[in-house]
């Protein structure tokens, strides 16, 4: 875990744990990875949850992402955020989802 | 209070000539003597008990400045040395300083600026050019580098050791697109544009210390 952790809103939490749950289960059935690490970072106005592991990789450019992607980055549309994909071949995957918080919405 | 004893170092003759008679000047400054290169200012630092050595980083042929500073401040920890040079580059005065320089001004300050430094480094304060003083104050107040978090002051350091985007992201095993998130944060709260820039003013700021 990255930065100074704040409470986040239901939805919001429920999608980082989806997120982290689809990307697991992806690195398990795809990637043939021997290691991975989630990393949640605080920022100032987002929330970002990074899952990397070093499994084998895919061309992005190539074909339409599969369906656990695709799902993953319906729902943080859902909460106004992002899904970032890097990979290639051979050199493992990682994806980033972005979620932006409503700095002093409390008030 | 007695005079303030200086000695000027500086490899070209008009500088240490032009130093000699400005300082000549001012009341409170006694220049006691000159040297030309390193090895020639250690020994007079020795023979001349000066209270401040006035010096260039850049002494021509030979050991530099901050070797003979550095020679100077172990071997007389009493005497304050004051770089004076045409160089403004963050590196140099991060140098500069770690090697124990009491302050730091560019050529190009106003004499009575000069003047001052002499006096305040004489009673062991440190001088800072005004840009460079601009910088420590901000950081002081934390109106910037003091407010990096953990994470992005990791990220300054790799960037500034030269690594890419994708060799930090690798070292902390997340993705490029968070180490951009990083990075742009970091130049934010620098107030800088570039990569470059941001590598600058964190050595500036004493965030990062080159060679290390």
């Amino acid at each position: 875990m990255v930065g100074a952790p704040v409470e986040l809103l239901p939805p919001i939490e429920q999608t980082l744990i989806r997120v982290a749950q689809g990307a697991l289960a992806n690195i398990r059935s795809h990637a043939g990875a021997t290691r991975a690490r989630l990393t949640l970072t605080y920022l100032p106005d987002a929330v970002v949850l990074d899952v990397r592991d070093d499994g084998r990789g895919f061309d992005t450019t190539k074909g339409e992402p599969g369906f656990g992607l695709r799902s993953l980055a319906e729902r943080l549309d859902d909460v106004g955020g992002r899904l970032s994909v890097e990979s290639s071949p051979g050199d493992g995957t990682a994806v980033a989802a972005s979620i932006p918080l409503a700095v002093g919405a409390e008030t | 209070m007695s005079d303030v004893r200086v000695l000027i170092v500086d490899d070209h003759p008009v500088v240490r000539v032009g130093l000699r008679a400005m300082l000549a000047e001012q009341p409170g400054i006694v220049v006691v003597g000159e040297a030309s290169d390193a090895d020639d200012a250690i020994r007079a630092a020795t023979f001349l008990e000066p209270d401040v050595v006035v010096m260039d980083l850049e002494l021509g042929a030979g050991p530099d400045g901050i070797a003979a500073k550095r020679a100077i401040v172990d071997a007389h920890p009493e005497v304050n040395v004051l770089v004076l040079t045409t160089y403004d580059t963050a590196a140099d005065i991060a140098r500069a300083l770690d090697a124990g320089a009491a302050g730091y001004l560019v050529k190009d300050s106003e004499p009575q600026r000069l003047y001052r430094a002499i006096l305040d480094a004489a009673n062991g304060e440190t001088v800072l050019s005004s840009s460079m003083a601009r910088g420590a104050i901000r950081a002081l107040r934390g109106d910037t580098g003091g407010e990096l978090s953990a994470r992005e002051l990791e990220i300054v350091r790799l960037v500034a050791h030269g690594r890419s985007n994708a060799d930090i992201a690798r070292e902390f095993f997340i993705s490029e697109a968070t180490v951009k998130t990083h990075v742009g944060h970091v130049l934010t709260k620098l107030g800088v544009e570039t990569r470059a820039a941001a590598v600058a003013r964190a050595i500036e700021l004493r965030l990062v210390v080159p060679g290390r």
